[in-house]
């Protein structure tokens, strides 16, 4: 009986939990590396390091420079981590993917090694 | 209902659970080494080209893993089914119980080494044993239990029915056990209660832990270095703590300031007594503001208390003091996403950083910044504020957190004493927390609850016994800081209460009458018959001088306090005037007040000496004393008199009293008469004379009952001479001397001490130094050895 209860659950919830778990890792993959938050500021200074004008075109100049530097360097940190997570985020989508397409086969696959072992 | 309580074990979803509780613990670890051994194997067989016993080995290790993702996934978490019985049954209790006759003793053997019901022998510290001897053996009765766990689970709108429901159920629905309980002075409320708390430790251990933000929370918020120097980062804190607190996120002072916070308030001032929680209050806003699920306004803020004592021990002068305040708060502003809580901000404006004015730097910070600010202080520190720094004031919004009710004090108890636990390595029984709530609700008039409460609990620790706090070593910890018995009586002072007539008679001649009212009276109170909210007892003695009114006062005090100082005696004559009131209410500027002496004194009697002499005011003082165990003084902190005796002497009526006495009577026979006169003739107000436990009328004393006080009197004398080992004996014709002299039937006996000090006190002394008297001698006075 529990036997078919486990193929029962594998083929049904445990299947679908294969695929939900592929949303869910990426919802959570997103979320480590802050994904929303990284993309909403990313033309935004590094850390709100800012200059603030003086008097004078120099002293403005200057200021827009060094904003504009911040600027960079928030997007250059932000873009390379929005990257990086991008490439987790396909790569947990293949693997999970994978995993979801796989599943109904592996009880399959114990048999066929099984055989194989066998003979 | 009734066809719910059909427990099938032989269903899928019980034996789903029995496998999965098979596999916890010892085996489970088995299971997972024979699974990496099994990945090991087969790799190492591929390696070596061993392909056939490879493909063998990986099979297995491929079924096993397949049964391992089952057992987690689906076994583990076995989520409840439908409505029948052992649909609802968690899997804790559905794997755990055997096939056969199942009763509420079998269950209970089943389940009593599981945590949960160790967590309720623990809280009411009974013994499995104890428990099983009680329980019923015959399987009838075991549809009764599962239908109390049923409405339990349902009440607590849990999903499934955990051990905690089914302990509580065979708990509740024992007769014998609740006799038990019963005695113990446990309820079914309280069954109900420590249920409650258990079902919160496991949903805590199983809610899924908060979003905080993640790796780039905090790339678009500046540095705030000098701020980490001065400051705490609560935020940072609650993150790491755990979920200390966390339900106080839903009570409506948190809500209030996230309210305050969100429709953009510049300055928020949180206003409560001492120990009512505010910093609580702020952890679990700072936890709750950190998450992601936030109104985008509050999203991912961070609240830094600051820290007066630091910032005054890094700066040098005002001017530092200045400078280094503003750098904070310009940190704090620029950074964006900081909210600044100055805890105890009366420190900051007026104590802690001396003569300089913080609100001189704080007040344009509210009126143009963005940076938002949290003020924590009491209510008269705000009047202090409002009062002097109206402008500031003004700008801040203000919170006013309420004194939890009985619910919510015992429920952070609850909480507190796991950490306690955890920490000290004690067991906390659920007694000793409500006697906990109890005794700092009655005894601790400073602080508020639940500070008080858990500052008691804290107290009780040195007190445990064999490592458990109970009842008695909470009561044992207030006997003990604040010395008086708050325990039931023990044997010895049992026998004490009930003889307390002897123990005054000792000191007073006779007034038998006036000595028995009280000491029932006393007896009432110490037995838990009394009303606990108001004083331990109230008595208004009426008669004439002299006839033992104040002896009967301080004699309470040494027999039920234990010692004669603890009376605070006011002659009431003093207080004639409207504006006396003020000085009996006085705060912590007069220690002589009646306030002050009762906090000093809490236990003690009171002596309120010629009551009629009293203006209106005091005595309307006298009635809310009487009906509400309490004063408040005039800087609005209450004082408890719950603890106190009340004694108000007059000697209004003595003349009546005395012809009553005269013509025969006795004073039962005309008491009711007597008061109804007082009150007719306006010397009394009837609700006062209505708020006394008792009248107690005392007789003028006789002529025999004098020579008896002076043989009390006599006792004293030789008291002091027994260093000197020198005894003076009065002949009976000596005595009657000293009485017939001292005796005035307006003063009763209070001449009587006076001519003892001058016919007999005065002779002997000049004898002692004369060399008349040495030590050792035994001294006998006749009538005409007396001075007089």
């Amino acid at each position: 009986m529990l036997a078919l209860e486990f193929f029962t659950w594998w083929y049904s919830q445990g299947w679908l939990k294969r695929w939900q778990e592929i949303i869910t890792y990426a919802h959570k993959t997103s979320q480590a590396f802050s994904t929303r938050t990284l993309v909403r500021t990313l033309f935004e200074p590094w850390r709100r390091i800012i200059s603030y004008p003086g008097a004078g075109l120099d002293n403005h100049l200057r200021a827009m420079f060094d904003n504009l530097f911040s600027r960079i360097i928030g997007f250059c940190v932000r873009i390379i981590v929005i990257t990086f997570s991008g490439v987790m985020l396909v790569f947990i989508m293949l693997v999970g993917i994978s995993v979801a397409l796989i599943w109904p086969l592996i009880p399959f696959i114990i048999l066929a090694l099984l055989i194989k072992g066998v003979i | 209902m009734q066809g719910q309580n059909i427990l099938n074990l032989k269903s899928i979803r019980a034996k789903k659970a029995k496998l999965a509780i098979k596999l916890t613990g010892a085996i489970g670890k088995m299971f997972i080494v024979l699974m990496l051994v099994f990945i090991a194997l087969s790799v190492f067989l591929f390696l070596i080209s061993f392909s056939r016993i490879a493909f063998l080995t990986s099979a297995i290790s491929l079924a096993i893993i397949s049964f391992f993702i089952w057992y987690k996934q689906d076994l583990w978490v076995l989520k409840p089914t439908n409505d029948s019985l052992d649909g609802q049954l968690a899997k804790e209790v559905l794997g755990i119980l055997k096939e056969g006759q199942i009763n509420p003793r079998s269950v209970w053997i089943s389940l009593s080494t599981s945590w949960q019901s160790r967590f309720f022998t623990n809280r009411f510290l009974i013994s499995a044993q104890l428990v099983e001897q009680n329980l019923s053996s015959e399987s009838t009765d075991m549809s009764v239990v599962w239908d109390k766990a049923i409405q339990l689970a349902k009440t607590r709108t849990s999903p499934g029915i955990e051990v905690g429901h089914v302990v509580a159920a065979l708990l509740l629905t024992s007769q014998p056990l609740q006799t038990i309980f019963t005695k113990s002075k446990l309820s079914k409320e309280d069954i109900e209660a420590v249920l409650a708390w258990l079902i919160r430790v496991v949903d805590s251990s199983r809610a899924a832990k908060p979003y905080f933000g993640g790796i780039g929370r905090d790339w678009t918020t500046g540095f705030t270095p000098h701020l980490s120097e001065f400051g705490q980062n609560l935020s940072i804190v609650a993150e790491k703590s755990g979920d200390h607190f966390d339900w106080l996120q839903q009570t409506s002072g948190v809500i209030a300031i996230k309210n305050a916070l969100s429709q953009g308030a510049s300055g928020i001032a949180l206003i409560g007594p001492p120990g009512i929680g505010k910093s609580s209050y702020i952890a679990a806003l700072s936890k709750e503001l950190i998450q992601e699920d936030q109104d985008i306004n509050l999203r991912h803020q961070q609240i830094v208390s600051l820290s007066p004592s630091m910032i005054l021990s890094r700066a040098k002068g005002t001017g530092e003091i200045e400078h280094t305040l503003m750098t904070i708060i310009s940190e704090a502003s620029h950074a964006g996403h900081i909210i600044l809580f100055f805890d105890d901000a009366q420190l900051f404006f007026h104590e802690g950083l001396g003569s300089f004015d913080i609100t001189q730097i704080l007040l344009p910070v509210l009126e143009n910044s963005n940076l938002q600010l949290i003020f924590a202080m009491s209510p008269n520190d705000f009047q202090s504020l409002k009062s002097n720094q109206s402008a500031f004031a003004a700008k801040l919004t203000p919170v006013v957190l309420a004194e939890p009710d009985q619910g919510s004090v015992m429920r952070v108890l609850e909480d507190t004493s796991l950490g306690i636990e955890y920490k000290r390595g004690v067991l906390i029984s659920y007694e000793a927390l409500y006697e906990t709530y109890r005794l700092s609700g009655r005894y601790e008039q400073e602080m508020s609850f639940p500070g008080k409460a858990i500052q008691l609990l804290e107290e009780a620790l040195p007190y445990a016994n064999n490592g458990v706090i109970t009842a008695e070593s909470v009561q044992l910890a207030i006997e003990k800081t604040r010395g008086i018995k708050t325990g039931s009586a023990a044997p010895v002072e049992a026998d004490e209460l009930l003889s307390l007539e002897d123990e005054i008679h000792k000191r007073m001649i006779n007034q038998s009458r006036a000595v028995s009212v009280v000491a029932n009276a006393l007896r009432r109170t110490r037995a838990g018959v009394a009303n606990p909210k108001r004083p331990i007892g109230s008595f208004l003695f009426l008669g004439p001088t002299g006839v033992g009114k104040t002896e009967l006062a301080k004699s309470i005090a040494a027999t039920y306090f234990k010692n004669e100082s603890n009376i605070i005696r006011l002659d009431m004559s003093e207080y004639q005037q409207a504006d006396d009131v003020k000085r009996l209410l006085a705060g912590s500027d007069d220690n002589s007040s009646l306030i002050m002496s009762v906090r000093e004194r809490p236990f003690s009697v009171v002596l309120l000496d010629e009551i009629e002499k009293a203006h209106t005011n005091v005595l309307n003082l006298l009635l809310q004393l009487l009906d509400e165990g309490q004063l408040t003084d005039i800087d609005g902190r209450a004082a408890s008199f719950k603890d106190c005796i009340i004694i108000v002497t007059s000697n209004a009526g003595s003349e009546e009293i005395r012809e009553h006495i005269a013509k025969g009577e006795e004073l039962e026979s005309f008491q009711a008469a007597f008061i109804d006169q007082l009150i007719s003739s306006n010397q009394f107000k009837p609700e006062l004379i209505n708020r006394f436990d008792e009248i107690v009328l005392f007789r003028p004393l006789n002529q025999s009952e004098l020579a008896q006080v002076v043989g009390l009197m006599m006792q004293e004398v030789n008291q002091t001479l027994s260093n000197q080992k020198i005894v003076i004996q009065l002949t009976d014709a000596a005595v009657a001397r000293i009485v017939a002299a001292g005796y005035d039937a307006r003063l009763g006996a209070r001449p009587m001490r006076r001519v003892l000090q001058h016919s007999v006190e005065d002779p002997i002394a000049n004898q002692i130094l004369s060399g008349q008297i040495k030590p050792g001698d035994h001294v006998n006075m006749d009538e005409s050895d007396l001075k007089l």
